[in-house]
């Protein structure tokens, strides 16, 4: 075999592969329409990587629903989207320290519930009232208090009731079944035990059960 | 399923129910808008002070070679080149003439910028090469 055709094959090969890896190094990619949406540790990863698009993937993916909680919660439009905007600025900050690995909604949404806290208390609102007893509110622990009630009537009283809700209370329910966090995540974004949640939601539910019972 | 439990159950769907709070259109773009700002702006900084230790180095460089050829640096290295034998049998003498020639604090001042250079240039490009092997 001679020397030029011994030569050609590996110079073939290195040409190839420099080419294909000339091709890959590409601009920090533009979102392609109707690609599958990315993971949140790989846009995490590509953020600190430093493509400048994958950060605001994240924004467009959940400022929707930080803004949804940070809006049960204080019931004020500009206030929600304040805490939306610092819950991202504060993420941006704390990414390259985050367990990129570990969910981030939860993650977002304990920036956010914070933020709420803080609001309430440079306002003086109380997040839950302290003389909850809404246990006690409901003795009849077998009847259906909505049976007279069709799924229509009850849904638009359910949104009516629950901003007469104390803040947390509003806040653990849109967390749980708005935008659907399981216990173990809500203890994370609450910063509280999973028991302790759970005894929230109830009592959230009990609370709201119990305004909706006043009006039968 | 008692009728209590068909009521949670009831509870539980209307609360799923509750439309999500839905923040202004143009509010993610709002909030991407404020980001970028303070990252090209710690680019900034780093670029700037990436460019001003090049050129202290880079000045230096200069200064270092117009004090040996002022001191005949040059002049020695080219006279050794030529008569070799006198190093050979006048070693100690002949580096130490070549070290007094030499300016060191010139020296030394020059590869520390030069090296504050380098290290900055290489955390200011740290990313592009992450990328850059990443999706190698």
């Amino acid at each position: 075999m001679s020397l030029a055709l011994q030569l050609s094959s590996p110079l073939q090969s290195l040409a190839a592969s420099l080419t294909h890896a000339r091709g890959r190094v590409a601009q920090p990619s533009a979102r392609p329409i109707g690609a599958v949406a990315e993971s949140d540790a790989n846009l995490v990863a590509e953020h600190l990587a430093g493509d400048p698009h994958a950060f605001a993937e994240l924004v467009k993916r959940y400022s929707g629903a930080v803004y949804n909680v940070a809006f049960r919660f204080t019931n004020n439009a500009g206030e929600a989207e304040h805490v939306a905007q610092e819950t991202f600025l504060r993420a941006w900050r704390a990414l390259p320290r985050l367990d990129a690995q570990r969910p981030l909604k939860p993650y977002l949404m304990k920036i956010a519930v914070n933020l709420c806290h803080d609001w309430a208390a440079r306002t003086l609102v109380q997040p839950v009232a302290l003389d909850e007893q809404a246990d006690e509110l409901c003795a009849d622990d077998t009847a259906d208090p909505f049976q007279n009630l069709d799924d229509m009537e009850l849904r638009a009283r359910v949104r009516v009731k629950l901003d007469q809700l104390p803040p947390l209370y509003r806040a653990v329910l849109t967390l749980r079944y708005s935008e659907e966090l399981s216990y173990e995540e809500m203890a994370l974004a609450l910063d509280l035990p999973l028991n302790t949640v759970r005894t929230h939601l109830r009592r959230a539910k009990a609370k709201l059960r119990a305004l909706l019972e006043q009006d039968e | 399923m008692n009728d209590r439990e068909r009521s949670d159950e009831r509870l539980e769907r209307a609360l799923r129910a509750v439309p999500r709070a839905q923040p202004a259109t143009d509010l993610s773009a709002r909030i991407i808008a404020q980001l970028p700002r303070r990252r090209a702006a710690h680019a900034r900084w780093l670029s700037a002070l990436t460019l001003a230790a090049a050129v202290c180095g880079i000045v230096l460089v200069y200064q270092t070679a117009f004090d040996l050829d002022a001191r005949g640096a040059f002049d020695l290295v080219a006279y050794y080149a030529a008569q070799p034998a006198i190093v050979a049998t006048y070693p100690r003498e002949a580096f130490g003439a070549l070290a007094a020639a030499i300016p060191w604090l010139t020296v030394a001042a020059s590869v520390s910028a030069l090296g504050v250079a380098l290290i900055l240039a290489h955390r200011l490009t740290a990313k592009t090469r992450v990328d850059f092997w990443q999706r190698a």
